[in-house]
């Protein structure tokens, strides 16, 4: 549903372009993980999905990108965010309004809908969330937390078919970032596609059925996080395996190959019996 | 030396106190981690050492912060800046040269650096983040990761005695993070007080800071050396955090 067809982009005023020859399909209901070193063009990659390139950002592209078959630029990137939801990596960039419940409302009052049910959908973002108590707070004086949370609350009341989202637990802490990934992975199994570009790789390589690993705007490394990651070549490209994978090297339950903590505790326990036996 | 004797501080408009009688020392020499949930007043008690509050953040205030002896309600914020180095948490609203470059001269100069050394200066602080190269290349320009760090080296060049770093590890990848690890145990290394404020207890436990302090709803819950912090598995996560991974592993082994 989602196909990036050979795109090269080159911003205008650099010299290098910060993709090559990208070509990447994803299909409806894929849960896509991106990782690469900064400045590698993860976020470039992202800005394809919703039509911000070539739209907003200025520059040279070739290929094309197809969103339910419509070249992204034969769309309005208004159109196009009814698809593809996109939180940007800075929540500051993202917020417009001066209220928390105002902010989510924005999107929904766009997409026209009515009243009662964009009060609908704020309680339940809200509460999804746990962030209840921010409902009535001004956007100006969060934490940074706070509004990255809120930024992510906004898109997710959209209720888009695929939810971009760009270093989205950048700012949060443990359990709102446990929290963010549980809610991705329950949309993910109710049909939502999600994409999601992280330095953080434990949280949602677990979560993953593909990931895709960026270098010098190329897509270097593709397969199932389980696969990339127990792999040793990973780090060539500068990306780390999670603690998981150190610690199941370590202790020597890498054929388990474990990805969430659960699973290395698992590991782990059955591991020592077994040394102990 | 900064000292904060007594912190309570409530922002505008605001029904709860960000922070609750807080009082810590911060010495020249070491590297402090401060860690919490979101909205614990992390990023308020780093708006205190430089004096942005009380001076820029209105609110009231009870308590006081001493930097070098001098109360930071007496000083200026521009005073206080020669001294206390104070990286943003979402630094991007802030830039506002052509160039990285100039961005980074901008702080030596508005302290009265002279201009050799401003050159000197802002070239080692954009080669210690790695960004020496984009020097030419407007702020706006850059992917997340390098703005975060442009910000740090805008604050690097004006070469402060107390860097206070509010999640210096934002957007940064595996080999920048370590790079940052370098740059701040360097810097203790001189004598410079680097107070860090982050989330990524991984990283943090990696750059091995000298004391951590644990905050929540405001209050310091406990402070000690990371291990002593670290391995207190129950207090981090009934205070809503989860200790490196490492130490979760230990203590499952130890159980066994
Ligand atoms: N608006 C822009 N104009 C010019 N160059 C840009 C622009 N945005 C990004 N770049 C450059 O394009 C390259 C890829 O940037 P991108 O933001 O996609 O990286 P990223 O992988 O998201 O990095 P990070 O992890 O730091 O966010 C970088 O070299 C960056 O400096
Ligand atoms: N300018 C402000 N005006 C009013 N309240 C504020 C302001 N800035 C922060 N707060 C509130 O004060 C409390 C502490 O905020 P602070 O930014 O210090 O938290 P933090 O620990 O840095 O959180 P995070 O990890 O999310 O960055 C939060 O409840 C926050 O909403
Ligand atoms: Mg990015
Ligand atoms: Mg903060």
């Amino acid at each position: 549903m989602l196909k990036i067809e050979d795109v090269t982009f080159r911003y205008e005023g650099s010299k290098r372009p910060a993709l090559s020859e990208v070509s990447l399909e994803i299909n409806r209901g894929e849960f896509l993980l991106i990782a690469g070193l900064s400045g590698s063009g993860k976020s470039t990659l992202l800005r394809l999905l919703n039509g911000l390139i070539p739209h907003f950002y200025r520059g040279e592209m070739k290929g094309r990108v197809l969103v339910d078959g419509v070249d992204t630029r034969e769309a309005s990137v208004a159109q196009l965010s009814r698809k593809v939801g996109l939180v940007f990596q800075n929540p500051d960039n993202q917020i417009v309004t001066l209220r928390v419940d105002r902010e989510i409302a924005f999107g929904l009052e766009n997409l026209g809908l009515p009243r009662e049910e964009i009060i609908e959908r704020i309680d339940e973002v809200l509460k999804k969330l746990g962030i209840e108590h921010l409902r009535k707070r001004s956007t100006a004086e969060l934490s940074g937390g706070e509004k990255q949370l809120v930024a992510i609350a906004s898109v997710l009341a959209m209720r888009p078919d695929v939810i971009v989202l760009d270093e989205p637990t950048s700012e949060l802490d443990p359990f709102s970032s446990a929290r963010i990934a549980k809610v991705l992975g329950n949309l993910n199994r109710e049909g939502v596609t999600v994409i999601v570009a992280e330095h953080r790789l434990d949280l949602f390589a677990p979560k993953a059925s593909r990931m895709i690993v960026i270098s010098n705007g190329r897509i270097v490394r593709e397969g199932h996080p389980r696969e990339l990651l127990y792999r040793g070549d990973i780090s060539l490209h500068g990306v780390r395996p999670p603690s998981v994978v150190k610690l199941a090297r370590k202790y020597g339950v890498v054929e388990a190959r474990p990805l969430a903590v659960g699973e290395l505790i698992v590991a782990l326990r059955r591991g020592v019996r077994i040394d102990r036996s | 030396m900064i000292e904060v004797d007594g912190v309570t501080f409530r922002y505008e408009g605001s029904g709860v106190n960000a922070l609750r009688d807080v009082s810590l020392e911060l010495e020249r020499g070491k590297i402090y981690g401060i860690v919490g949930p979101n909205g614990s007043g992390k990023s308020t008690l780093l708006r205190l050492l430089n004096g942005l509050i009380p001076h820029f953040y209105r609110g009231e205030m009870k308590g006081r912060v001493l930097v070098d002896g001098v109360d930071t309600r007496e000083a200026s914020v521009a005073q206080l800046s020669r001294k206390v180095g104070l990286v943003f948490q979402n630094p991007e609203h802030m830039f506002f040269s052509e160039t990285v470059y100039e961005e980074v001269s901008f702080g030596p100069k508005s302290i009265g650096m002279d201009p050799e050394e401003i050159r000197e200066s802002v070239k080692w602080a954009l080669e210690e983040v790695g960004l020496w190269e984009l020097r030419e290349r407007s702020p706006w320009s850059l992917s997340g990761g390098e703005m975060k760090r442009l910000s740090i080296a805008c604050i690097l060049s004006m070469k402060p005695e107390f860097l206070a770093v509010d999640e210096p590890t934002i957007g940064q990848d595996s080999l920048s993070k370590e790079s940052l690890s370098q740059i701040f145990k360097r810097m203790r290394g001189e004598g410079k007080g680097v107070v860090i404020v982050t989330h990524d207890l991984e990283w943090l436990d990696e750059l091995g800071p000298d004391v951590v302090f644990v905050l929540r709803y405001g209050v310091v819950i406990s402070r000690g050396g990371p291990r002593e912090i670290f391995s207190d598995i129950r207090n981090l996560a009934t205070n809503g955090l989860i200790p490196p991974y490492r130490y979760i592993v230990d203590s499952l082994l130890e159980v066994g």
